[in-house]
């Protein structure tokens, strides 16, 4: 489908990015409704792979889990002969949601309202009264049932994590990522079977993009998270690295814990609480597992997903878009089947640090709430980003915004802006 | 003094432990709570205390995450201390609403007790609004100073959480 995006929005206001490109990025981009609406054609709807689920969430024939990609209900599934499949959880005859459990094993789904039945791939099997009740009523004589299943997405699974998209003539996610950022994903998704250890949930007032912005701005991650600071886990002085694909898209931010509660190189990080210590360290209590120097890997893949690891604690964290104002955040927690108790514990502890109750990522969420407010009474107005140079290049250091840069140069091009 | 209380058709015991000095604990959990005094409110657990605030789902999953989890006072200490000193979050008041406090089971040194919980939340500038609403399953026992928490298991009911979970639940 196209269509072009207006110059003026529909209450008169001027829709033009400012002059000064990548390094801007004006404040109605958060808060213009109809351009949220077009992002969930162009960008949740068009060529991407969103994440849907780990396939470990769904191991056996008919296990189910429900979610959602972009704003549109789906349900993950795993037929009978072991296929996953996401299918739209909408009946195709008036549109009832017909899977209302989380999670569960089912062989079919049945809307409740006129009890179409749908096969764990979408297909409908059967619907009441088909062929009408003594001689009255039935659906037409060329009705076909096949015509009228679960919308399907298209599917794909890397080592255990299953992506779907509207868009079913998408290049393989291998290519999609690029050859760097695919690294990085098999470096936590290395094969090993994935084991989940729960979820947490979270809504927060603000435009979905700002958690992506979020995640791609090591700069405020220095500064904002004093706990992270104080405990060396992520500091300014330490060594790091920000990469992106060809396209901007996705990005992977990377850091090297400090051994050191000493802060070098600036004076500026002025909140880190010295005298701090840990009156129970197995709060934190971190351990090397992957191979390499990098003790923090966030990495953000467009459009929907963020893959965390901060020492042992490992996390999707997936984005539904609820309106211009408004997103959730889905954190799946988990860990691999090979884990002794000893590491399932250490991450079950380590959860302390992320999530709606977070000792870090409560800040983001709280400082999201606050940029949303600011936004809303600016519409005039551009943020700045010019931290690290006004470039789109990879960088070795994390003083910089430039992932938030190419961010923004790949969804103008997608918007059309 | 021992009482019971009738929970559906089930009855179960108080035990040894005194009703109203079990319910007071309750009470002062949710004042120091709401008065910002972390301090005096840590007191009311042992310290091989453990407090957790999870999802439901995650309990109906079988699926060991919690929230917060806090496997010792000091460990429930540190979250404070990052609350109090390290934490960026707007400014609240909170209200801890418990009702349905009741004994449902354990053994001469212990005390399982379940109760309800409702969080008001008001942000500055904001109407209050419902953060949480879910299930205490505790385990107080008995100390020279009055009843106090073992284990704390705050159970939340809706899988969204509003925003942040900031003072403990």
């Amino acid at each position: 489908m196209t269509f072009s995006i207006a110059e003026v929005d529909v209450q008169g206001r001027e829709r033009r990015w400012p002059a000064d490109g990548p390094t801007r990025v004006p404040f109605w981009v958060y808060t213009d409704p109809e351009l949220y609406e077009r992002e969930q054609e162009r960008i949740f709807g068009g060529p991407s792979w969103s994440y849907a689920a780990l396939a470990c969430e769904i191991p056996a024939p008919g296990d189910f889990v429900r979610t959602s990609v972009g704003e549109t209900p789906v349900i993950v599934t795993r037929d009978r002969h072991g296929l996953v499949h996401v299918v739209v959880n909408r009946c195709a005859h008036r549109g009832v949601v017909v899977c209302h459990e989380p999670a569960g094993n089912a062989s079919t789904f049945t809307c409740p309202y006129h009890q179409w039945q749908y096969a764990s791939d979408g297909r409908l099997l059967g619907l009441p009264f088909k062929r009408g009740v003594g001689g009255h009523g039935g659906m037409p004589a060329d009705f076909e049932n096949h015509a009228h299943g679960l919308e399907r997405l298209a599917v794909t699974e890397r080592h255990g994590v299953v992506f779907a998209s509207f868009d079913h003539a998408l290049p393989p996610l291998e290519q999609y990522l690029g050859a760097t950022n695919l690294g990085w994903f098999d470096r936590v998704f290395d094969g090993r079977e994935l084991r989940v250890l729960g979820y947490q949930r979270q809504t927060v007032p603000a435009n979905w993009k700002l958690m992506f912005e979020n995640i791609k701005d090591p700069y405020h991650a220095s500064l904002l998270h004093v706990f992270l600071v104080t405990f060396g886990l992520f500091r300014a002085d330490n060594p790091s690295k920000t990469q992106m694909d060809p396209t901007g898209q996705h990005s992977v931010l990377v850091s090297q814990r400090s051994e050191s509660r000493e802060v070098t190189g600036t004076d500026d990080i002025k909140r880190v609480r010295a005298d701090l210590v840990l009156r129970d360290p197995r709060l934190l209590d971190p351990v090397r597992e992957f191979p390499g120097a990098a003790t923090v890997v966030m990495q953000t893949i467009w459009p929907n997903l963020i893959v965390q690891q901060q020492s042992n604690t490992l996390a999707m964290r997936q984005l539904v878009p609820r309106s211009v104002g408004e997103f959730e955040l889905h954190w799946t927690y988990f860990g691999y089947t090979d884990d002794d108790e000893a590491m399932t514990t250490r991450r079950l502890r380590q959860a302390n640090l992320m999530g709606p109750a977070g000792l870090v990522s409560i800040d983001d969420s709280e400082v999201m709430r606050l940029a949303q407010l600011g936004a809303a009474a600016g519409h005039d107005h551009d943020a700045l980003l010019e931290m690290g140079g006004r470039d789109l290049a990879d960088t070795e250091h994390m003083v910089t915004e430039v992932a938030i840069r190419a961010f923004y140069d790949h969804y103008r091009e997608v918007m059309g802006l | 003094m021992s009482a019971t209380v009738t929970v559906g058709r089930h009855r179960t015991s108080w035990g040894s432990f005194d009703a109203e000095a079990v319910r007071a604990l309750y009470d002062d959990y949710a004042a120091l709570l709401d008065d910002g005094d972390y301090e005096s409110w840590l007191e009311l657990f042992v310290e091989g205390a453990s407090y957790r605030a999870v999802a439901r789902e995650n309990v109906e999953r079988g699926l060991p995450l919690a929230t917060v989890r806090c496997d010792s006072r000091a460990m429930l200490a540190d979250r404070l201390d990052a609350l109090t000193s390290t934490q960026f979050f707007a400014r609240r008041l909170v209200r801890h609403i418990v009702t349905a406090i009741r004994p449902v089971g354990g053994d001469g040194d212990s005390l399982h007790v379940a109760a309800n919980f409702v969080v008001l939340e008001t942000l500055v500038d904001e109407s209050t609004k419902v953060h949480s609403a879910g299930a205490y399953r505790d385990r107080v026992v008995a100390t020279g100073d009055g009843p106090r928490f073992a284990e704390k298991v705050a159970v939340y009911d809706a899988p969204l959480v509003p925003t942040s979970l900031i003072v403990p639940l």
